[in-house]
């Protein structure tokens, strides 16, 4: 489990501490994401995965304290929207588009942070999901649920971040579009080279495109090792593969 | 049928009025989820700076308005960043005692420097009691057409300005979702310093257009903004075509309804009395659409 055959690290979470009012959601978390990894954190409700995500990213609504370093640079006590501005990209539970934006909007606005063309970005996105392009002028709010995760991915890669964070991109959604997104996940990390931490509960799909995972319980890592591994852990098997 | 123009082209007149001071609160209401109870005493501030300007140091009454702009703007933005930010944006009341806080004291300060006496504000039309057209029988004076005017330029400049700039996309984007907005890398309170200047710009002319019928003076913004308000409210307080629309209504309900309604001698009280049924109207539109009518309901999907 050292980190030196994983690559440059890009994610350095350590001792992270997270609470919501008195409940106390993550207790001293620690794990890392390497350069162009795919990492996914297992974990049942309420075991503090979205949490830790909206630690990584300090989102206002959770009071966290540890250490996150991204890319060698402390990010813990930084503004969400400075992180972003740095290379970190956050698609959050319940999809995190903007409803009352047209779908061409939610793109412009999801490449707010560069300085350049956003054309040819806007061009891929509605390539790889048609959908959104028949659609590029109806507001967010009206798409379907599946199609409003198409939207949230392709909003949170017009950044073109190098870290990309999504929570239960399966949530809420139908099998064969589940499978239809994480090939697209999987195409997007070997393409671009967009290092990802997902946290799923969908074990399957998530060890499939991972190379490296964790076992969140109860606010702790419990477990965490390369998905090939994971695949194989008998107390994985029976928590979370149905085997 | 020349009573009935003339109160169509009054109400059409005062609603524009409305509609401008409507479309600022509404502005920081999309933005923020809340009603800045300063808006009126700010605009009226900004009117008094005009006055300064115009009838104190002698400048052209539309350049003294705009100087008095730009100043509301950048007090507006100061307030935001001084009095606004450093407080949890979810928890509102707090933000409500700020505001209400900023309208008594502007309040008060402007009663200290020019005390209550009613002042007459020059037009920035011509006023005169024969500036008007003869339409039908009724008199349509110039300076409602350039009421109207201003109205249509300030939303064409709103339009510009929230549609095809990026800090305007990155201002729907935090009234749509302040979250979502952090996550794509949008300093939420800078943006929501721009919609202060913006609405503390419009308030501004907004009392500045009002003045020359009323008068200035400390108070005139108080029946103005609740006018205002239920324009916006009736429009649905989140859609900025709704607020135009709102306060259109509103100006045309006090005039041509409440004017008839009150010729009726039974009814002649109500001439007294415009403002409760202009409530009384928005109330029953409530009663048949809570959310206004061109306001959004908030569907949250998890």
């Amino acid at each position: 489990m050292s980190s030196s055959d994983r690559g440059e690290i890009v994610l350095k979470v350590e001792g992270v501490d997270a609470r919501y009012g008195q409940i106390q959601a993550l207790r001293g978390i620690s794990f890392e994401v390497a350069a162009g990894e795919v990492v996914v954190i297992l974990g049942a409700n309420g075991s503090g995965k979205t949490t830790t995500l909206r630690s990584v990213c300090n989102m206002p609504i959770v009071h966290s304290t540890g250490s996150v370093i991204m890319n060698g640079t402390e990010i813990k006590k930084k503004d969400t929207a400075e992180i972003v501005h740095m290379g970190l990209a956050h698609i959050p539970q319940g999809r995190g588009t903007f409803p009352e934006l047209s779908v061409m909007d939610n793109l412009e606005v999801g490449g707010y942070v560069r300085k350049d063309s956003l054309a040819s970005d806007i061009e891929k996105y509605f390539e790889l999901f048609p959908r959104l392009a028949e659609r590029k002028d109806q507001l967010a709010g009206s798409l379907s649920g599946g199609e409003q995760q198409m939207l949230a991915v392709a909003r949170a890669l017009m950044s073109r971040p190098k870290v990309l964070l999504l929570d239960e991109p399966s949530l809420g959604l139908a099998p064969l579009i589940i499978e239809d997104l994480f090939r697209t996940f999987a195409e997007l990390n070997k393409t671009e080279g967009t290092t990802m931490l997902i946290v799923e509960q969908n074990a399957n799909l998530a060890l499939g495109i991972a190379t490296y995972g964790y076992v969140l319980e109860a606010g702790q890592v419990v477990l965490g090792g390369p998905s090939e591994q994971l695949k194989n852990d008998p107390s994985i098997q029976a928590a979370y593969l149905g085997a | 049928m020349g009573l009935l123009l003339q109160r169509l082209f009054d109400g059409l007149e005062l609603g524009a009025i409305y509609a401008v001071v409507a479309v600022a609160l509404v502005l920081i209401f999309k933005a923020t989820t809340l009603i800045n109870f300063a808006q009126g005493e700010l605009a009226m501030f900004g009117a008094f700076i005009a006055y300064v300007l115009a009838v104190e140091q002698g400048l052209p009454i539309w350049l003294a308005i705009g100087i008095a702009m730009v100043i509301s703007s950048a007090a507006g933005m100061t307030i935001e960043r001084v009095l606004i930010r450093p407080f949890d944006p979810s928890d509102h009341l707090p933000v409500v005692l700020i505001t209400l806080g900023v309208f008594l004291i502007l309040n008060a300060v402007a009663g200290q420097i020019w005390n209550y006496q009613p002042r007459a504000f020059p037009s920035m039309f011509p006023n005169e009691a024969d500036d008007f057209i003869g339409v039908g029988g009724a008199r349509l004076f110039y300076s409602s057409l350039g009421v109207w005017g201003m109205l249509a330029l300030m939303m064409t400049v709103l339009y510009v300005l929230l549609n095809k700039t990026k800090i305007g996309l990155a201002f729907r984007a935090v009234s749509s979702n302040t979250d979502s907005a952090r996550l794509v890398g949008i300093r939420t309170g800078r943006t929501l310093m721009f919609g202060w200047a913006i609405a503390c710009a419009f308030g501004t002319l907004g009392a500045s257009l009002v003045a020359p019928r009323l008068f200035i003076q400390p108070n005139m913004m108080a029946a103005l903004l609740i006018f205002s308000f239920s324009g916006a409210a009736f429009g649905g307080l989140d859609s900025l075509p709704g607020a135009v629309i709102g306060g259109i209504a509103i100006g045309i309900i006090q005039s041509i309804l409440v004017g008839y309604l009150a010729d009726w001698e039974p009814l002649s009280f109500l001439r007294n009395l415009g403002m409760a049924v202009a409530l009384a109207i928005i109330l029953i539109v409530f009663w048949f659409k809570p959310t206004g009518l061109f306001g959004t309901a908030r569907v949250e999907r998890v």
